[in-house]
């Protein structure tokens, strides 16, 4: 029988599936390969760069603070993060043991974090210095310890501690991890103190090894810019130490210091307590009162050392001469509101250096009934108060000032602002409307910041801005002598060869429904020399318990601090600088 | 009894001159194999040069991207270090550790014919508004006087009972 040349019906059904089923695996196969290298194609890639490509950041430092001398008030500095991938880990015990001297922790906790693979990073210092940084690397390389990792961060450091805090502000991180800067020329200039971040891209091997000729992206970071203050730290310095020593002394419960060139407005010293060291402390909490800057945020009812701004007025408006007299009561009433001075006194004829130099409020309401709401309050107004200062420093307050035409002006105010009642002031108008007259009649732009500059190169200078005029010169020249003679004869104020133009004040602290019955303001303002002053001073001092007035509490302050001024600025007595000049 | 016809595979025999000029491996043709082959080589040769020393300034590059970033480190530290230093707190008590006390008195002395750029050396809180206020008057006790005797008359004007 011939053997058929054909195959049985039943290999072929067999072949025919063998054939159906290839297709179908093959058909699956595309069908799969077209998933994962179309459909998935963008995942894959993403998930690939993300293995392969690095991108480091590399922080830029912020710029630095200055005093006008170039003593550093604010720097950056580098800490770092030493952390772990503990399944890269191989003998948690011997590496752990190495670790734990140098980054000063518990062997046993070392070993623990060490042993959590579970995780796939874990931090064991967060905040090692350089010197620790460099230790591990080198432990590192011995071990060959890949699974050792060391993070740099940046870190502000304040070497001058408290000194400044308020005029400098703070950096920290914030609640989303962001380096930010908070209050003062920290906050103000923030844009010029941040530097531009860097970052190297490039691509890794499977051991997380940077690939040399692979693709690479390096981009250097730019270090932030530094900022130079007008103040000067060694008057900061000594400033802050007499501000203390006054409020231990008279028993305040807090103070304010203002230093100030009233020819250009360049601050030379700011300074409230209590205050707080703005380096970074972990667990630290400030209370939120204590970051406002007082000298320029904080409001307060200046009390008599306002005459000075009243008695301008009158003098500049030819409402009352130099020599002119008045004829004092012991009160008065304006707006049907009764005014006396301090003492209930009635002091007869006065005149206006009396006025000034017994401090009388008859004298002062007087003056402003004389010269109508309409004058005192646009001379007021021309001496800055009721606006911004225009300093640069965040948060600044206006002040509360009622004029008239505002809805809770009284007719009583016209009485009462005249000796710095009813208006609310802060420390920097005070002292900038007294320079005013310090600086023959122009009122200065107040300033701390001198210049801008990058490595070494000046970028951006700040120039005093030129004044407006709010009294004649010859009207401040005046004042100034009154002020001299009648500040002559108090003892705590004298500086023997120093004529010193001063305005003393003790105000009322307002409570719900009038005045505090025993708190009070003890202030202090001055110029000197008085000729041609080089430095004004405003002290402030807030309740003070060994006595309420401001000639007992805030002049020792201010005759100590110019003391040091006079020394330390090398301005002779005024009978040997005139016979000199 | 009748069988298949087999089919046999054709073989087409050669001699072996036929072989040699089929194939073609002639000295011309070596030659030119030889010669690719060395260009090749040389191509290769050169490309895998320029690799390695591209991979090596890479790994310069890095090495140097790092140590400048340890450089910037070691600075910010030593600025640290210094500004530590020069701190007032720290001036302050290494003067008085050396035995430096803060000057109670003070005492000025007049040098007769000192020159003026010098007499005012010392005053350094305030730099100038340029030449403003800087007017002096030729006598400036004539004016003063003369400003009282006006200010007195006319408060005198002015003054009210």
């Amino acid at each position: 029988m011939a053997e058929s040349k054909w195959p049985e019906r039943g290999s072929k059904t067999r072949l025919t599936i063998l054939w159906l089923g290839t297709v179908v695996g093959v058909l699956i196969l595309i069908g799969r390969l077209f998933y994962w290298q179309v459909i998935r194609h963008n995942d894959l890639r993403e998930i690939g760069q993300r293995w392969r490509l690095v991108d480091i950041p590399i922080p830029a430092l912020r710029g630095t603070i200055q005093d006008r001398h170039g003593s550093v008030l604010a720097l950056d500095e580098y800490e770092f993060e030493v952390f772990a991938t503990p399944r890269d880990v191989q003998d948690p015990d011997g590496l752990a043991a190495e670790l734990a001297p140098v980054l000063d922790r518990d062997q046993s906790t070392l070993v623990t974090l060490l042993s959590q693979t579970s995780e796939p990073s874990v931090s064991l210092v967060w905040d090692a210095p350089l010197q620790v940084a460099r230790e591990v690397e080198t432990i590192r390389d011995q071990w060959g310890a890949r699974a050792i990792g060391i993070s740099p961060a940046r870190k502000r450091v304040y070497p001058e501690k408290e000194m400044a805090c308020h005029l400098l502000g703070f950096v920290t991180y914030d609640h989303e991890g962001d380096y930010d800067a908070f209050y003062g020329v920290e906050e103000f200039y923030g844009e010029e103190l941040r530097g531009l971040e860097g970052s190297w891209g490039g691509t890794s091997d499977a051991l997380n090894l940077s690939i040399s000729i692979g693709s690479r992206n390096v981009l250097l970071p730019q270090d932030g810019r530094d900022l130079i203050l007008t103040v000067d730290r060694t008057i900061q310095g000594l400033v802050e130490e007499e501000l203390r020593r006054g409020l231990s002394e008279f028993g305040a419960e807090k103070g304010t210091v203002i230093v100030m060139a009233p020819r250009t407005g360049a601050i030379l010293a700011m300074a409230s307590y209590p205050c707080y060291d703005p380096n970074p402390h972990l667990g630290q909490e400030i209370p939120k009162e204590l970051l406002i800057n007082p000298a320029v945020s904080d409001v307060y009812e200046p009390g008599s050392v306002f005459k000075v701004v009243t008695m301008a007025a009158a003098l500049d408006s030819g409402t009352v001469g130099r020599y002119g007299t008045y004829y004092d009561q012991g009160q008065i009433f304006v707006g049907g509101h009764l005014i006396m001075n301090w003492d209930r006194d009635a002091w007869g004829t006065i005149s206006m250096t009396e006025l000034l130099k017994y401090s009388l409020n008859v004298g002062a309401a007087t003056l402003s009934t004389s010269l109508g709401a309409e004058g005192f309050y646009d001379y007021v107004e021309r001496f800055g108060f009721g606006q911004l200062t225009g300093i640069d420093l965040p948060y600044e307050s206006k002040g509360i000032m009622r004029v008239p035409g505002d809805g809770n002006w009284r007719e009583g105010d016209l009485g009462t602002n005249s000796f710095g009642q009813g208006i609310a002031v802060t420390p920097l108008q005070m002292i900038t409307a007294a320079a005013a007259v310090a600086n023959d009649g122009l009122l200065p732009t107040p300033y701390v910041a001198q210049r801008i500059e990058q490595n070494g190169q000046i970028i951006k200078e700040f120039h005093p801005q030129p004044g407006r005029t709010v009294i004649s010169p010859r009207v401040a020249k005046d004042l100034t002598e009154m002020l001299v003679e009648s500040m002559a004869g108090k003892q705590n104020l004298s500086i023997p060869g120093y004529a010193i133009a001063g305005k003393t004040g003790t105000a009322q602290i307002p409570v719900a429904g009038g005045y505090h019955p025993v708190d009070t303001i003890g202030c202090f303002v001055g110029y000197a020399p008085a000729d041609d002053p080089q430095f004004i001073i405003l002290v402030k001092m807030d309740r003070p318990r060994e006595s309420p007035w401001g000639t007992v509490v805030a002049v020792p302050v201010f005759r100590r601090i110019a003391e040091k001024l006079f020394v330390y600025l090398g301005i002779p007595p005024d009978d040997l600088r005139m016979a000199s000049t | 009894m009748k069988t298949d016809p087999v089919y046999l595979p054709r073989v087409n025999i050669r001699s072996p001159a036929e072989l040699r000029s089929s194939v073609g491996f002639t000295g011309k043709t070596m030659g030119l194999f030889l010669l690719v082959l060395l260009l090749g080589s040389l191509i290769g040769s050169f490309y895998l040069n320029q690799a390695s020393h591209t991979a090596a300034a890479g790994l310069d590059v890095l090495r140097l991207t790092g140590e400048r970033e340890q450089r910037r480190q070691e600075g910010a530290e030593l600025r640290k270090r210094i500004s530590e230093m020069e701190a007032l707190s720290n001036v302050k008590s290494r003067a008085e550790a050396l035995g430096f006390v803060e000057a109670d008195a003070v005492e000025y002395l007049s040098v007769d014919n000192l020159p003026s750029e010098l007499s005012h050396a010392g005053i350094s809180a305030s730099p100038s508004l340029g030449d403003a206020h800087q007017d002096e008057p030729a006598s400036k006790e004539t004016v003063a006087w003369w400003g009282e005797v006006i200010a007195r008359f006319e408060s005198w004007m002015n003054t009210r009972p």
